[in-house]
């Protein structure tokens, strides 16, 4: 079995833990995270209390496709006696599994047959090239083995609800490959803050999702306006966290991304969040 | 259960029965190899190139196999009998510390093999890699064998295709295989390490199966095969001689039907006298996506839409890790498309068919395995409409399927 973690970060008083020098707390219920290093340029080491643990941060998650770790099953997993982390299951391999988990209704962690792990959702797989294009006003297109799925905000949400993950990066429009138009990239901002706001709205209605914790995707591309705008108003809503979107398309082509054409604009993004 | 091994100096397998069924004539018994103790009736789920397909050794001790088997002509291309000597057998090579079986080689020569030639000397054939001119000998097969190191290693014989229609050809092996075996024990220098088992040839002849089976006798040898079946012969022949190569046989030795790997065929067998069988068809059709079960017709085809919503495990009855652990939605979801689903039947397979050896082994235990043969048959068949083939079989050692029928109809 996976090696055991820490305790939580907060006591039953609700009171902050450590004795280390923290700087920066958030307490949400769903997902704590404290900050408690932070280095000369600006990097930090803290903890993420997700589903009752706690992850020293920062850390990988592990990825899943189709529910599955690749080559993997729950078994051989247990041999290898890694330190626990959580899981990353992209929505796109499921996104036809709506109906299937509210029968099950045990959500999809269990489904995959781990069910005492921490789940954190995202729209895309980032092991694989996403492809390009195919998007509406009102959604966005994810890919499943060759069949294409148009997603908008109600069908996302039905699926987050019916699956109840511990972390969910809310939909957004990531697809601003380095050769995006402007248009694209504008189009890429504005429909990933009105998705976001329409997901916080809604969720109200989804009693089950009162639990999760929610990422807002900051989008922009390689655009210092369109970066500034995404991720100052991505931080004026009531989010757990954010995602750094749309660097790069996904894939085995990101290990070639080259952090100095990415650097400036990155840093612009991350300093302007909170 | 005592699962290490531990010979004497003189001999490398003990073969203790424990139990005899009343009726038919199947048996129970512990053998004690090298590397463990094996309990028989026995399946050996197979591992052609020193591993089974997506299984770690680990996962089969968890699901306490015993004995598994592993390709003399797979190993031998690759990695070799350098490498394997070298890495000091197949054991460490494989990380498998529990008994292994090789076959001879000789098999997957003439089924893989396009320009296969058979002579007195040996089997000669081309290279599949450089085309050159090759030749594996009765000794050739048993060097190799050594250097993988097995518990049990079969002789090279003179295998011939059931279905082949001259008859001297099958009277040509069967002599032939004879002279091979004497070969192959003469070549065989660690008969206190490694067990050498004959097979018992001579086609669909009775009359040659007899004779073969007597002449492999007279031999100093630990156990026995029964091969050359399973090629596509009529079910009723195919039991028939199984029944009398194994009554041929001496009781006090293991008697192995090679190639045998459908639930109700190994049912039969055991009922026929025989004690290990081994099959691909468990581990292979796992990775198609289908399921082995206990239930009619006795697999699911996880890909067939209405699993889709079936949230049980394949067998509610069975502890694998996948029936523990994965329902069969989820397992349709994932099947034909991610490795780890062919890893997760796989398990459920391999605990399927040992679980099926472990049932049988009970009963004739507690001396009631025509009740399971008759249980066993009819969740497979509800309908009681039972492969002739394996009724009449049954019905020859004593064991009829309809006795729980009549015996309804009497109390009615």
């Amino acid at each position: 079995s996976a090696r055991p973690l820490q305790d939580s970060l907060f006591d039953a008083e609700g009171r902050f833990r450590s004795d280390r020098h923290r700087h920066l707390v958030v307490k949400s219920g769903t997902m704590n995270f404290v900050i408690e290093h932070i280095g000369k340029a600006g990097e930090r080491a803290g903890h993420l209390e997700l589903k009752s643990k706690v992850f020293p941060t920062p850390f990988p998650l592990l990825r899943t496709k189709g529910g599955a770790i690749p080559n993997l099953t729950r078994e051989t997993l247990e041999y290898l006696n890694l330190p626990e982390t959580a899981l990353l299951i992209p929505y796109q391999y499921h996104a036809t599994q709506t109906d299937i988990l509210q029968q099950y209704k045990k959500g999809l962690g269990n489904f995959i047959g781990l069910p005492t792990s921490a789940t954190v959702l995202s729209v895309e797989d980032p092991g694989e090239e996403s492809r390009t294009g195919y998007h509406g006003n009102k959604n966005i297109s994810v890919w499943n083995n060759c069949n294409r799925e148009v997603i908008d905000v109600r069908r996302f949400l039905k699926f987050v609800s019916a699956a109840k993950p511990d972390l969910v990066l809310a939909l957004c429009d990531g697809d601003t490959p380095p050769d995006a138009t402007k248009k694209r990239v504008n189009k890429a901002v504005k429909k990933s803050l009105e998705f976001l706001d329409t997901c916080l709205e809604l969720k109200a209605e989804y009693p089950r999702l009162a639990e999760s914790a929610w990422i807002g995707g900051v989008q922009g591309g390689l655009d210092s306006a369109a970066r500034q705008y995404s991720a100052t108003e991505t931080a004026k809503r009531p989010v757990q966290g954010f995602l750094v979107d749309g660097f790069h398309r996904n894939g085995p082509t990101t290990e070639t991304l080259c952090w100095q054409t990415i650097q400036t604009t990155f840093t612009e993004t991350t300093g302007l969040l909170p | 259960m005592c699962v290490g091994g531990g010979t004497s100096a003189t001999t490398a397998l003990r073969f203790n029965v424990v139990a005899k069924c009343t009726t038919s004539r199947a048996r129970v018994a512990e053998m004690t190899l090298p590397h463990s103790v094996v309990d028989t009736p026995v399946f050996m789920p197979v591992g052609t190139q020193g591993t089974l397909k997506g299984l770690i050794p680990q996962q089969l001790v968890d699901l306490d196999c015993r004995i598994m088997l592993s390709n003399t002509y797979h190993l031998g291309n690759r990695p070799g009998e350098e490498v394997l000597l070298a890495a000091g057998g197949l054991h460490k090579f494989m990380n498998w510390d529990r008994s292994l079986l090789t076959d001879s080689g000789g098999f997957q020569m003439v089924s893989l093999l396009k320009l296969c030639e058979i002579t007195e000397e040996g089997v000669n054939f081309e290279s599949p890699y450089d085309g050159s001119k090759c030749m594996l000998t009765p000794e050739r097969s048993i060097e190799i064998q050594q250097a993988i190191g097995a518990d049990i290693m079969m002789q090279l014989d003179d295998v011939v295709d059931a279905t082949h229609t001259d008859a001297a050809r099958f009277e040509e092996a069967r002599h032939r295989t004879v002279r091979w075996l004497d070969r192959c024990i003469t070549a065989h220098t660690r008969p206190d390490k490694q067990n050498l088992f004959p097979i018992v040839q001579g086609g669909l002849s009775e009359e040659k199966r007899r004779d073969c089976a007597e002449q492999l006798t007279k031999r100093a040898v630990p156990g026995f095969a029964i091969g050359g079946l399973s090629g596509g012969e009529d079910k009723d022949t195919f039991c028939k001689i199984v029944k009398v190569s194994a009554e041929s046989l001496p009781d006090t030795k293991p008697r192995y039907v090679m190639g045998v790997g459908h639930q109700v065929d190994i049912i039969v067998c055991v009922a026929l006298g025989s004690d290990m069988f081994d099959c691909v068809f468990p581990t292979r059709t796992a990775r198609f996506g289908s399921a082995l079960v206990f239930e009619h017709p006795g697999d699911l085809n996880l890909k067939k839409a209405k699993f889709r919503t079936d949230f049980r495990p394949i067998d509610e009855s069975c502890n694998c890790s996948t029936c523990a652990n994965y329902t069969r939605a989820y397992l349709h979801s994932v099947v034909t498309k991610e490795n780890s689903a062919c890893h997760l039947v796989t398990v459920h397979n391999v605990a399927h068919q040992l679980n099926l050896m472990k049932r049988a082994r009970e009963s004739i235990k507690e001396d009631r395995f025509p009740d399971f043969v008759a249980e066993f048959m009819e969740r497979l068949y509800p309908d009681h409409q039972y492969p002739a083939w394996a009724e009449n079989a049954l019905k020859g050692v004593g064991i009829n399927l309809r006795h729980s029928e009549s015996k309804a109809v009497e109390k009615s």
